[in-house]
């Protein structure tokens, strides 16, 4: 493992030696910066050259198009507006849970915590078909909101509610209430102490919440392709379409570029955001910050939270199952049973429950490499915590390495489609592509898993195994390896999470013969009738099941405490 | 003086960068069973004194002779002296028991005998039947008391205490610099105690040394210290006025 030569490196001097340790991180940065210029930089660039030099001339003329056309700028508008209200909205309903989470103490709440979770991570798809199943027409509200912008906006909550709670939460935990209560003793109203106190502290928190929510929102794909209609559309959705109704790929690309342009204005703001986080004073740890409710506003603040997630997630998630049990002819098995069908639709000629195979191989594949690349990156990105000097190159790698989680899958997707099926490299009808942009998708999370696992070995610790009688060696085998051991597996977990669910980029790169779990749900609900839609919710309910033992399995690795991913 | 166990003979330490504490030509000597105190403000090159000795900081110039033999260039782990860290540096993936046997399976000594050992010692520092804790469940005072299980556990020569009670309130600081004293009596070792607290150097040591800005600048019983302060600074450390 080249990987681990750096660390072990490391840990083989205690100060001095600079010019080795960075020779070894730059030889660990080098595998997974380079498989991000071949899988990202290189398809970025050709859609930028699609867009900006079509028939390779220097020509704008394709963005006046799209500018000028009314049907272009009305997707643009409602892009914009339905992200940031997605935004607004979830900050919103998702602050009071933060406050709950940082300030008290309650039954179950490391349970609960981790639980929120699981909704951050389900597949879009099965999110959108669980939707469908309360708020589409026949649902159980009773009114048929298939089409609006309020089942896109409820469905963005749904993803994105977990994002603001655990990462405001993670900030408001660390501040000592006593700032809050000396604010008290000096006559400060409750709603003053928020304003002055409080909301300043986590302020900063706040807009990095707000900045991914923002980004998740904007490059919204599955969700907003099956709750939108025909009338609600996003840039994702028309990228999609014009490369693949119409083939207009010069349009497509210009979209894309919109697109990137946005993301990285909003990257930078985030990278600011997140470096004013970093100053905060006089952090408490969250076990000396909570304190049982004792008030009854206190207690009803912890009711109404819960009931809240109850009802956003338990209703449309709990009605799915339900709903995949429940066939024309009664309760059963019956459209499990369909799966397995291959005369289902006329599109498709494999049998559905095919795609299970499917994606779990293609999870199993980008787990791996998201894995060895994520593991050499966070290895230079830490280096031996020691030397200042590498600071910038760390810090250039860490930003490089993010890009991925701000670009939407649709654009790598996209991008795969107009690179990859030409010499020098002709993957188009190959396998490995679709592992491929999921390790993509998912290098970012893994980064970020494991750079605050290496990060949170203290150095004294490997020194006090020194002193202890441990060569070089075995403090690496002792210690580096089973602290980094919980978050390397909680790493696998989510990137495996995160492949199982993608359906952005997948949905270019698929083949007709090798649905994943979430093409075969897409399929199926593209076809009519109630024999479709059941079938849509029973690999839906699998999908989600899988996912859901995924996450299971990790959490058993999570370290303690409140952290906030 | 050739019957010296620890022979500490010119060592200097620079850094890198400057900011950081350094030694600058420091010797001295310490014989077998005798508890040197270290005393000095922060930033007067204590823990680095001690880094210097256990091998976690290279040092620039002068040697270090322990036990016979130049030490100076030898790695740490194979120095086979005991470090106590000054925020104890538990492994919080090990249990209790698994802390403390860590430097006896580095020794490579046999299961059974290490469990014996780990009892024994938990035994010794007042926390028989505390192995299978988690490191995290435990309180301040628990702590400082495995970080002491584990140091003196694979019976090192020489025992190096970077401010050991830093952390802890007074009662507990009293209880426990006594309870140290009591141990280190019995077991006849060999100490360097490094504090910036007057009461717990003159408690413990036989002889004190006053560290500042990297200097050694008096080395003496508690009693001759205490009449005769070398610098106006050694004094004000001791409190006089």
């Amino acid at each position: 493992m080249v990987g681990a030569l750096p660390l072990m490196d490391a840990a083989f001097k205690s100060r001095g030696g600079t010019h080795r340790s960075s020779v070894w991180r730059l030889l660990a940065a080098t595998p997974p910066l380079a498989f991000l210029g071949v899988f990202f930089v290189w398809p970025v660039f050709a859609i930028l050259l699609r867009g900006l030099r079509p028939n390779g001339v220097w020509n704008l003329a394709a963005f006046s198009d799209v500018f000028s056309d009314p049907a272009m700028r009305r997707v643009l508008w409602f892009t914009l507006w339905e992200s940031i209200a997605s935004t607004v909205l979830c900050v919103i309903v998702a602050l009071p849970a933060a406050a709950m989470f940082a300030r008290l103490r309650f039954r179950g709440k490391r349970l609960l915590w981790s639980a929120l979770l699981v909704p951050f991570v389900l597949p879009t798809v099965v999110v959108a078909v669980s939707m469908l199943g309360v708020i589409g027409g026949g649902g159980l509200a009773g009114v048929n909101l298939n089409g609006t912008v309020w089942a896109i906006l409820i469905a963005h909550v749904f993803f994105n509610y977990a994002v603001v709670v655990r990462t405001v939460g993670a900030t408001w935990s660390t501040i000592d209430p006593r700032l809050e209560e000396s604010a008290r003793i000096l006559g400060a109203a409750p709603w003053r102490v928020f304003a002055d106190i409080t909301w300043p502290l986590i302020r900063s928190s706040v807009a990095a919440a707000a900045s991914i929510v923002f980004l998740f929102s904007f490059t919204s794909f599955g969700i907003v392709l099956i709750l939108g209609g025909l009338s609600h559309r996003t840039l994702e959705v028309e990228i999609y379409d014009q490369t693949a109704k119409f083939l207009h790929l010069d349009i497509a690309a210009v979209l894309a570029i919109v697109q990137l342009v946005v993301v990285v204005v909003i990257l930078i703001w985030f990278g600011r955001s997140q470096r004013r986080r970093s100053v905060l004073v006089n952090q408490r740890s969250a076990s000396e910050t909570e304190q049982s409710a004792v008030t009854s506003s206190q207690r009803w603040l912890i009711r109404s939270n819960i009931l809240f997630m109850a009802v956003l997630f338990g209703i449309p998630l709990g009605l799915l199952v339900v709903r995949s049990f429940s066939t024309p002819s009664g309760w059963g098995f019956g459209f499990y049973q369909a799966l397995t069908d291959s005369r289902g639709g006329s599109t498709s000629f494999v049998p559905p429950i095919d795609a299970v195979g499917n994606s779990l191989l293609f999870a199993l594949i980008a787990t791996v490499v998201a894995l060895a690349l994520g593991l050499c990156a966070a290895w230079a990105i830490v280096g031996n915590g020691s030397d200042v000097s590498n600071s910038r190159f760390s810090r250039w790698t860490d930003t490089a390495l993010m890009i991925p989680l701000g670009t939407s899958a649709v654009t790598v997707g996209f991008g795969f489609l107009i690179v990859f099926d030409e010499p020098p490299l002709n993957l188009r009808s190959s396998l490995w592509l679709i592992p491929i942009a999921h390790a993509i998708v998912a290098l970012p999370f893994v980064v970020r898993l494991l750079v605050p696992g290496l990060r949170s070995i203290d150095p004294r610790l490997r020194e006090a195994a020194s002193i202890l009688g441990a060569s070089p060696r075995r403090v690496w085998w002792t210690i580096d390896v089973p602290i980094v051991g919980r978050a390397l597996a909680a790493a696998a977990g989510f990137a495996f999470a995160v492949s199982l669910g993608e359906f952005g980029a997948t949905a270019f790169l698929a083949r007709p013969d090798r649905p994943t779990m979430p093409i075969a749900i897409y399929r199926a609900l593209g076809r009519p009738g109630d024999y479709n839609f059941g079938q849509a919710m029973a690999m839906s309910t699998i999908l989600m099941v899988l996912t859901i033992v995924v996450m299971t399995v990790i959490d058993r690795f999570r370290p303690a405490g409140v952290s906030e991913f | 003086m050739d019957s010296a166990f620890l022979s500490i003979d010119h060592v200097s330490v620079r850094h890198s960068n400057s900011t950081a504490e350094s030694l600058c030509d420091v010797s001295f000597d310490v014989a077998a069973g005798e508890v040197i105190g270290v005393l000095g403000s922060s930033g007067s090159g204590k823990t680095t004194l001690l880094r210097a000795i256990s091998g976690l900081q290279s040092v620039s110039t002068g040697n270090v002779v322990f036990d016979g033999v130049d030490i100076t260039k030898s790695p740490t782990h194979l120095r086979g002296i005991g470090l106590m860290f000054q925020e104890h540096a538990l492994f919080p993936h090990l249990d209790v028991a698994d802390n403390v046997s860590f430097g006896l399976r580095m020794a490579k000594m046999p299961k059974p005998d290490r469990s014996e050992r780990v009892a024994e010692v938990l035994e010794l520092v007042g926390l028989a039947g505390f192995g299978s804790r988690d490191i995290a469940s435990l309180s301040g005072g628990e702590r400082q008391r495995v970080a002491l299980a584990r140091t003196i556990a694979p019976s090192p020569l020489l025992l190096l205490l970077d401010e050991p009670m830093g952390s802890l309130d007074r009662v507990l600081r009293d209880r426990l610099v006594s309870e140290l004293g009591d141990l280190i009596n019995r077991l006849g070792l060999t100490v360097v105690y490094v504090t910036h607290d007057r009461s717990e150097a003159f408690e413990l040591a036989d002889r004190i040394a006053v560290l500042d800005r990297g200097q050694l600048v008096q080395l003496d019983t508690p009693k001759i210290l205490d009449a005769q302060p070398a610098t106006a600074h050694v004094a004000q450390l001791l409190g006089h006025r």
